[in-house]
C-alpha cells in the first residue's frame, strides 16, 4: 500500500483527474435517483398542501331524519353514527388522519328580528369556540348563538338582542317538557373566524355572507354568516332537517411518497361510494383522485431522473473510461516493467488495477457526499419546504451501478495494458484499435439515434412513452459526436497534409497529434456529447420556462387577479370604472364556466378596451396580433343611447291599425349598475303627441337598448300602428341624436311565432318611424343598434363555428327578445382562464345578454403589472366584496413545484454534470497524458523547437476539439429540443394548456457557448502550459512513466 | 576454424543462494517480425552464438544490426521464429508464457536502454529491488539477498532510501543494474549500459557490471555501440544483418563461420571487396585463403 500512495503522490495530477472523474461518475449516478426521490417527497407534499383540506381529507356525513319520515333519526344519533364510522377508519390508514371533528348544521332557515329577516344556518362545530374570537361569549345555553359583525349589522341586532327563528314554531315540544319549543334565541356575542381559511375548518363554506340584494320589485334577504349555536340545541330539534358531519384531516406531514399506494389501496377498499342513501352514512374523500394526480407527477419526474440518469450515467462512465485509459496507457510502462521482471501475473494485476482501484474507493464516499449535498441545495432552494433527501435503494443501486461501470473501465483498461506483448509496451508502440469492433459500436448508436429520430417525427408526444423517444436527446448528441470524432481525424490528416507544403511548426505539430492520438478524437466526442446535452436541456428548461409563464398567465389572465363579489358584468365594468377611471391598471372580467357548464359553452367577459393593455396575452396562442383580434369584439356600429333622470318624455304620433289596441311604450334599459329594467313610459293612444312616466330607476344614468310596444294589461290579440317617434327627453334634457337616423333602430317582434312584420324608417319631418303589426303573442320592438344581433365572440380552435349555439348564460336584453346568436370574429389556440374550450365576449355586450340575476358568474378585477396596491383598497370602496387577490407570479411558482418543472430541473443539474465531466475528462486526459507529451516537447526542444510554438501548437489542439466539440454539440443540442419539443414535459396537462412555443432560445445559446468556452478554453491553456512548462530537455534524462 | 571457449569469469565469494551462472546458446536462431506496413522483415537471420556459464560478452554493430532483437529473445520477451535458443538447459522456444515468465523472474535479468525504464521513478531504490523480487516466488524468495544486502554488496547502500529524482544518471544506472540482478538470475542482459552517460559514470557501470559478473559469476552479454566496452569485456560478437559477422578476442578480430558456411568480410575491407565480387575460398595449410577471381 506504501508503494501505491507513494505512486498517487507522484502521478499527483494525474490521480486528481481519476478521482474527479470516478467522483463525477458517482456523483452523476446519485444525484438523479436522489432528486427523484426527493421531488417526488415534495410533489407530495406540495400537493397535498396545495388541495383544500377537504379534498384530502375523509369526511362521513348522516341527514337526521324528521320525527314526521318513515325512519325517524335524532340528531345525537347521527352524529353518534358519523363519529363512528369516522373513527372506524383502517388501522393501516388510520394513523395519516386527525381525530374525527363533529359538525352539526341546519338546513338554511329564516332568522329574523324585527322586520328585518335573513337566511342562514345554525351550526355547532366542535371546539368551535376555541375557534373563534368573540365579542361577548360562546354560547353556553341552548337559547344563545353568535353571529358576525356583517350577519348582527343585517339583523340590526347587538350582544344580548333576541332573535327569532320561526321555524322552531314547527318544533313537536321541547325533548320530554312536553312545553312548547322556543323560537327566541339570545345574541350572546359577536364573532369573527381569526382564520377562515384554516384547516380547522375543512372548507365548510361557513362564511358565505351576502348582503341584502333585490330591488323594491324583487327584494332579496341577506344571507348570513354561519351562525353558531350550542350542541345541545341541535340535538333537541326534530322537525328540521340537520346534517351530522364528522370531518378527519389528513396530516399532510406525515404523509410520505411511499405511503401513497397503502393508502390509496385501503381507501378504495372501505370506502363505499354507493352508499349514499339518506337513512345511512355517506363517506366521501377525494383523496384517491389527488393522489392519481400526484402519481402522474410522480410519473414525470422517475421518467426525467431515468431518462438523465441513464444519460449522465453513460456520459461519466464514457469520460471516466477516457480518463482510466489515459492512465492505464501512461502506466503501461511500469506494468511491462513488471512483466519483464517476471512478476506473477497477479502481482501484475494487483499493480496495475490497485491505484486507480484506491482512488475508486476515494470517490465513492465524496461523490455520494457530493451529490447529497448538490440535492440537498437543490431541494433547500427548489422543493417543499423541509422535504428530505434520503439514500433510499435507488441511490445504493444507481452508485452501485457506477462503481460496477467504474470498476469495468479500470479492468477493461488494465486487461488491455496486461494483453499488449511486453515488447511493444517497452518501445511505447502507440496501440492499435479493433477498427471493426469500434465501427460496429458506432454502426449501433447511429441506428438507435436514427430510430429515435424517426419515433420523434412520427410519433410526436407520444415518443416520451417509448425509450428510443425518451433517450433520443442523448443518442443524437452521441451521434453527432461520434461524427464529430471522425471528422477532427479526416480533417486532421488533411490538414497535416497541406502543413508539408507550407511548414508552420505549431499547425505541422497540432495537425499531427490529433490525426495521430485517438484519444483526443474521443475527448471531441465526449465535448461534443455534453455541450450537447448541456444545450439540450438548457433549451428545454426554457421551454418549459416559457410554458410555464404563459400557462399561469392562461390560468390567472393578469399580473393580478382580484375576485370579487359583484352582482352582475355591468355593475362590475362600473364599479371597476370608477376604482380607475383613467382605465390604466385594472379592467373587470366575468367568468361564466362552472364545472357543468359544456366546455365549449363557457364564457369569459372582457372589457375589450383595456384588455390589450392589461392582460397577460401571449402572442403564440393566436395567430392574429391580441389589438386587432380584441377590436373585433365590439362591432362599429352607433353610439349608446346614454340618459339620466327620472321624469321621462317621448314626442310620440300614433296611427293604429284597425280594430288594434293601443299600445304600451316600454323602454328597456340597463340601470347605472348593470341591472336590466323596463320601465313604462305610456299607453299610445290615437294621434297622441307625447308619453311621460316618473322612474327612479335611472336617477344615475341609464342605458336604453330597446323600446317595445307592449299590450296593455288585460289587452290580447294583434297589435299594429304606425308610431313616429319624434323626440326623447328626460328631466327636460332632450336625447340628441335618439331618434336622428332609423339606422340607429333595428325593428323585431318579440315572440314566439313572428308571422308579421316591423319596419322602420325616417319620418317626414325628423323622427323615425315605426309601422308594425304583430301576431296575437309576439310584442314589436326596435332595438338600439349598439346592441348587435349576433355577439362577436373569439372562440377557441377547438370550437366548432357551425357548433355556436346560444351560449346558456346568455338571454336577450329584453324580455322575450330575440334569440342570441354568437358569431366568430377571431380564433385563438387558448383563451385566458377558460383554456383551450370556450368564447370570449367584449363585456359591455356580454352584460346587456345577461339576465338579471347572471346567474353563474364569477367576477374578476385584473390589475396590471404595474397597478398600484391601493386599487384593492378602491375597488373595495367602490362596493365590491375583495374575496381573494391571486397573482400570475403565485401561480408560476407553483407550476415550478409540480414534476415537470423538478424533471427538467434535474435535466439541468445533469446538464451542469455533464459539462463538468467533460472539462475535468479533458483536462484529466491532458494531465495524465502531459508526462508523455512532455518527453515529445523536449525532444523537440532539443532540436530547436522553441517554446512558443509548441504552446501554440498545444492551444491549437485544444482549441480545434474543444471549439469543434462546442459547435456541432450545440447544434446537436438546439436540433434534438426542436426534434423532441413534443416530448419535453412542459406541464402535466399540455394538452388543455396553452401551446408550447418551441422556438430556441439563442440567449441559452449564448450562454452555453460563453461558458463551455470558457471553461474549456481555461482547460486547454492550463494543460498546454502545464505540458510546456515540464518539457524541459533535462527530462529525456530522467526516468519515463 | 575452431570454436574457442568465452573468458573465464572471476568468481569471489559468490553467494551461495545465488542461482548458478547459465549459458547462452544460439543455434540458428531466426526472427521475422510484421512491420506496421504489413511486410515480413527478417531481423535475424540464423544467429549462432554461444557463450558459456559466467561469460561476458558485448554485441556490438550498427542499429538494425538485430544486437537489440536477439538481446529480446534472450530476455525471453519474444520467442525465435525458427532455430534454437537455450539458457542453461532452458530452450526458450518450447516454453509457453507461463513459463516464460518465470523464466524471466528468475533465469535473466534484464536491463532496458535507459535507466529510467527501468525503475519505478516514485520508488526509492530498495523499494524496486524488492518491487522487482516478487517475481521470485514466496518460498524461494527468502533465498535471495535482501534489497538492503543486495544494495549493499553492490556498493549502493548509501543510495537505497534516496528517491530516485536525488540520484545522479549513473547512480540511477547502477541501481537499474542491481535491480536486474535482485532474482539473482544465471544471466544479465544489458542493453547499451554506458549510452548516454559522461566516462566517469560509465566507468562505475562497468565496474558494476565486473563486480557483478565475479560476486555472483552472472553471465553478462551486454549490447552495445561503444567498441571499449567490449574490450572491457573481453569478448565481443558483431553482427550485421541480423547475423553473426564477426568476434573479436583478446585483442583481435575473427570472422565467423556460419552454419550455412557464410564468413563476412570485415567491414574495413568491404571497399575492396564489393558485393558481387567473385571470390575463390581454398584451403591452404589449415587455414583458408580467399582470393579475388582472376580473370
Amino acid at each position: 500500500m506504501g508503494l501505491v500512495l507513494r505512486a498517487l503522490w507522484w502521478r499527483r495530477r494525474a490521480s486528481l483527474a481519476v478521482l474527479v472523474a470516478a467522483t463525477l461518475a458517482v456523483l452523476a449516478a446519485a444525484v438523479a435517483p436522489l432528486w427523484a426521490g426527493a421531488a417526488e417527497e415534495s410533489v407530495v407534499r406540495a400537493r397535498l398542501t396545495g388541495e383544500p383540506v377537504s379534498a384530502t381529507g375523509y369526511t362521513t356525513q348522516r341527514t337526521a331524519a324528521s320525527a314526521l319520515s318513515a325512519q325517524p333519526v335524532a340528531p345525537v344519533t347521527a352524529e353518534q353514527e358519523v363519529r363512528g364510522e369516522a373513527a372506524g377508519l383502517p388501522a393501516g390508514i388510520d394513523g395519516y388522519f386527525d381525530d374525527p371533528r363533529v359538525m352539526l348544521a341546519t338546513t338554511e332557515i329564516i332568522v329574523a328580528r324585527d322586520e328585518l329577516t335573513a337566511r342562514g344556518r345554525l351550526v355547532w362545530r366542535e371546539n368551535q369556540c376555541d375557534n373563534l374570537a368573540i365579542d361577548g361569549r360562546c354560547p353556553q345555553a341552548r337559547d344563545e348563538v353568535v353571529l358576525t359583525r356583517r350577519s348582527a349589522a343585517a339583523l340590526g341586532a347587538q350582544v344580548g338582542d333576541e332573535l327569532r327563528v320561526p321555524v322552531f314554531a314547527a318544533e313537536p315540544e321541547e325533548a320530554g317538557s312536553g312545553d312548547q319549543f322556543p323560537t327566541l334565541v339570545t345574541v350572546a356575542g359577536v364573532y369573527r373566524p381569526p382564520d377562515a381559511a384554516e384547516s380547522y375548518w375543512f372548507d365548510n363554506d361557513l362564511f358565505d355572507f351576502s348582503p341584502p340584494a333585490g330591488g323594491l320589485r324583487d327584494p332579496r334577504p341577506a344571507h348570513l354568516d354561519a351562525v353558531f349555536v350550542t350542541q345541545e340545541l341541535l340535538h333537541a330539534l326534530r322537525a328540521i332537517p340537520i346534517e351530522a358531519t364528522a370531518e378527519r384531516a389528513l396530516r399532510v406531514a406525515d404523509v410520505r411518497v411511499d405511503d401513497l399506494e397503502q393508502i390509496d389501496a385501503v381507501l378504495d377498499r372501505y370506502v363505499r361510494p354507493n352508499r349514499n342513501a339518506e337513512h345511512v352514512v355517506r363517506q366521501e374523500t377525494e383523496l384517491p383522485a389527488v393522489i392519481s394526480d400526484i402519481a402522474d407527477e410522480r410519473t414525470f419526474v422517475r421518467t426525467a431522473a431515468l431518462l438523465v440518469g441513464v444519460q449522465l450515467l453513460v456520459l461519466a462512465w464514457y469520460a471516466l473510461a477516457l480518463v482510466v485509459t489515459a492512465t492505464s496507457d501512461a502506466r503501461s510502462g511500469e506494468v511491462a516493467l513488471a512483466r519483464l521482471r517476471g512478476l506473477p501475473v497477479r502481482a501484475t494485476v494487483r499493480h496495475s488495477l490497485a491505484e486507480p482501484l484506491v482512488l475508486l474507493a476515494l470517490a465513492v464516499p465524496i461523490g455520494g457526499l457530493l451529490a447529497y449535498a448538490t440535492v440537498g441545495q437543490l431541494a433547500q432552494r427548489f422543493l417543499a419546504p423541509e422535504t428530505p433527501v434520503r439514500l433510499d435503494w435507488p441511490v445504493s443501486a444507481a452508485v452501485a451501478l457506477a462503481v460496477a461501470g467504474a470498476v469495468a473501465a479500470i479492468v477493461l483498461s488494465s486487461r488491455r495494458s496486461l494483453r499488449r506483448p511486453v515488447v511493444d509496451q517497452l518501445r511505447r508502440i502507440v496501440p492499435t484499435t479493433r477498427l471493426g469492433r469500434v465501427l460496429t459500436g458506432e454502426a449501433i448508436v447511429l441506428s438507435a439515434a436514427a430510430v429515435a429520430v424517426y419515433q420523434l417525427v412520427q410519433l410526436g408526444p407520444e415518443a416520451a412513452e417509448s425509450g428510443l423517444g425518451m433517450l433520443a436527446p442523448g443518442l443524437v448528441t452521441l451521434a453527432v459526436g461520434i461524427a464529430a470524432g471522425r471528422v477532427v481525424v479526416l480533417g486532421a490528416r488533411s490538414w497535416a497534409r497541406r502543413t508539408r507544403l507550407r511548414p508552420r511548426v505549431p499547425a505541422f505539430l497540432a495537425s499531427r497529434q490529433i490525426a495521430r492520438r485517438h484519444g483526443l478524437a474521443r475527448t471531441a466526442v465526449l465535448v461534443t456529447v455534453a455541450v450537447g446535452i448541456s444545450t439540450f436541456a438548457l433549451q428545454a428548461w426554457s421551454i418549459a420556462g416559457s410554458y410555464r409563464q404563459s400557462q399561469a398567465a392562461m390560468e390567472v389572465g393578469a399580473a393580478t387577479v382580484v375576485d370579487v363579489a359583484a352582482t352582475s358584468p355591468l355593475g362590475l365594468s362600473a364599479a371597476t370604472e370608477r376604482a380607475d377611471p383613467g382605465g390604466r391598471h385594472a379592467m373587470a372580467v366575468a367568468v361564466f364556466a362552472n364545472p357543468d357548464v359544456p366546455p365549449e359553452r363557457r364564457i369569459i367577459a372582457v372589457d375589450s378596451s383595456r384588455f390589450p393593455s392589461l392582460s397577460a396575452w401571449h402572442d403564440e396562442w393566436a395567430d392574429t396580433a391580441l389589438a386587432t383580434l380584441v377590436d373585433q369584439l365590439v362591432p362599429a356600429g352607433s353610439p349608446r343611447l346614454e340618459v339620466r333622470g327620472t321624469r321621462w318624455r317621448v314626442d310620440v304620433e300614433t296611427s293604429l291599425v284597425s280594430r288594434t289596441n293601443p299600445p304600451l311604450l316600454l323602454a328597456q334599459v340597463r340601470t347605472a349598475d348593470g341591472q336590466p329594467a323596463t320601465l313604462p313610459l305610456g299607453r299610445l293612444g290615437h294621434r297622441g303627441t307625447e308619453v311621460t312616466a316618473e322612474h327612479p330607476d335611472c336617477a344615475t344614468g341609464c342605458r336604453v337598448v330597446g323600446l317595445t310596444f307592449a299590450r296593455w294589461p288585460g289587452d290580447i290579440g294583434q297589435v299594429g300602428a304606425t308610431v313616429v317617434l319624434r323626440r326623447l327627453a328626460v328631466d327636460g334634457r332632450v336625447a340628441t341624436g335618439a331618434f336622428a337616423d332609423a339606422a340607429d333602430w333595428r325593428p323585431r317582434l318579440l315572440g314566439e311565432r313572428r308571422e308579421e312584420s316591423a319596419e322602420i324608417s325616417g319620418a317626414a319631418g325628423g323622427g323615425v318611424e315605426v309601422s308594425f303589426l304583430s301576431g296575437v303573442t309576439d310584442t314589436p320592438a326596435i332595438i338600439h343598434s349598439d346592441v348587435p344581433a349576433a355577439v362577436p365572440a373569439i372562440i377557441t380552435t377547438t370550437t366548432d363555428p357551425e357548433r355556436l349555439e346560444q351560449a346558456t348564460a346568455l338571454s336577450s336584453p329584453i324580455p322575450g327578445g330575440e334569440q342570441i346568436t354568437l358569431t366568430e370574429v377571431g380564433r385563438s389556440e387558448v383563451l385566458p382562464v377558460l383554456g383551450r374550450h370556450g368564447i370570449m365576449l367584449d363585456l359591455d355586450l356580454a352584460g346587456l345578454f345577461t339576465g338579471e340575476e347572471a346567474i353563474g358568474f364569477r367576477y374578476h378585477v385584473w390589475l396590471g403589472a404595474d397597478a398600484p396596491p391601493s386599487i384593492v383598497r378602491e375597488l373595495e370602496r367602490q362596493g365590491l366584496d375583495v374575496l381573494r387577490v391571486r397573482t400570475i407570479a403565485e401561480r408560476e411558482a407553483d407550476l415550478g413545484e409540480q414534476g415537470p418543472a423538478l424533471a427538467l430541473l434535474l435535466l439541468l443539474v445533469g446538464a451542469g454534470i455533464a459539462i463538468a465531466t467533460a472539462a475535468t475528462a479533458a483536462i484529466a486526459s491532458s494531465f495524465v497524458e502531459a508526462r508523455r507529451r512532455a518527453y515529445e516537447f523536449a525532444a523537440l526542444r532539443t532540436v530547436g523547437v522553441g517554446t512558443t510554438s509548441l504552446r501554440r501548437a498545444a492551444n491549437i489542439e485544444n482549441a480545434v476539439l474543444l471549439s469543434l466539440g462546442t459547435v456541432l454539440g450545440i447544434a446537436a443540442g438546439v436540433g434534438t429540443a426542436w426534434l423532441a419539443r413534443a416530448t419535453i414535459p412542459v406541464g402535466t396537462d399540455i394538452a388543455s394548456g396553452p401551446p408550447v412555443a418551441a422556438t430556441a432560445s439563442w440567449a441559452v445559446v449564448a450562454g452555453v457557448v460563453a461558458a463551455a468556452a470558457m471553461l474549456l478554453g481555461i482547460a486547454g491553456y492550463l494543460s498546454a502550459r502545464h505540458v510546456v512548462a515540464i518539457s524541459s530537455p533535462a527530462l529525456l534524462r530522467e526516468a519515463q512513466a | 576454424m575452431t570454436r574457442r571457449s568465452g573468458t573465464a569469469p572471476h568468481r569471489r565469494s559468490r553467494p551461495a543462494d545465488f542461482a548458478s551462472s547459465l549459458s547462452v546458446d544460439c543455434d540458428g536462431v531466426v526472427h521475422i517480425y510484421r512491420a506496421s506496413d504489413g511486410t515480413d522483415v527478417v531481423a535475424l537471420r540464423g544467429v549462432d552464438l554461444n557463450v558459456a556459464a559466467g561469460e561476458r560478452v558485448a554485441l556490438i554493430g550498427p542499429s538494425g544490426s538485430g544486437k537489440s532483437t536477439l538481446l529480446t529473445l534472450l530476455s525471453g520477451l519474444l520467442r525465435p521464429s525458427a532455430g534454437r535458443l537455450r539458457i542453461g538447459t532452458t530452450d526458450l522456444g518450447s516454453l509457453d508464457e507461463r513459463a516464460l515468465l518465470r523464466f524471466r523472474a528468475t533465469g535473466v535479468g534484464t536491463l532496458l536502454q535507459g535507466a529510467g525504464r527501468n525503475l519505478l521513478p516514485y520508488a526509492t531504490p530498495e523499494q524496486n529491488v524488492r518491487f522487482a523480487q516478487q517475481a521470485t516466488p514466496r518460498r524461494s524468495r527468502r533465498n535471495l539477498p535482501s534489497a538492503a544486502d543486495l544494495l549493499g554488496t553492490l556498493g549502493l547502500g548509501d543510495l537505497r532510501s534516496r528517491p530516485l529524482g536525488a540520484l545522479s544518471a549513473g547512480e540511477q544506472q547502477r541501481v537499474a543494474l542491481a535491480i536486474a540482478v535482485a532474482n539473482a538470475p544465471g544471466v544479465l542482459l544489458a542493453d547499451e549500459p554506458t549510452s548516454s552517460l559522461d566516462h566517469a559514470y560509465r566507468e562505475q557501470v562497468l565496474d558494476l557490471i565486473d563486480q557483478i559478473n565475479a560476486t555472483f559469476g552472472t553471465t553478462v552479454v551486454v549490447v552495445t555501440h561503444d567498441p571499449d566496452v567490449g574490450e572491457r569485456l573481453g569478448r565481443t560478437v558483431s553482427m550485421r544483418d541480423g547475423r553473426v559477422g564477426a568476434e573479436g578476442r583478446r585483442g583481435e578480430l575473427y570472422s565467423v563461420v556460419g552454419k550455412d558456411g557464410s564468413v563476412h568480410i570485415p567491414d574495413q575491407l568491404l571497399p575492396d571487396w564489393p558485393a558481387g565480387t567473385l571470390v575463390r575460398v581454398e584451403p591452404d595449410e589449415g587455414d583458408l585463403r580467399i582470393s579475388r577471381e582472376s580473370s
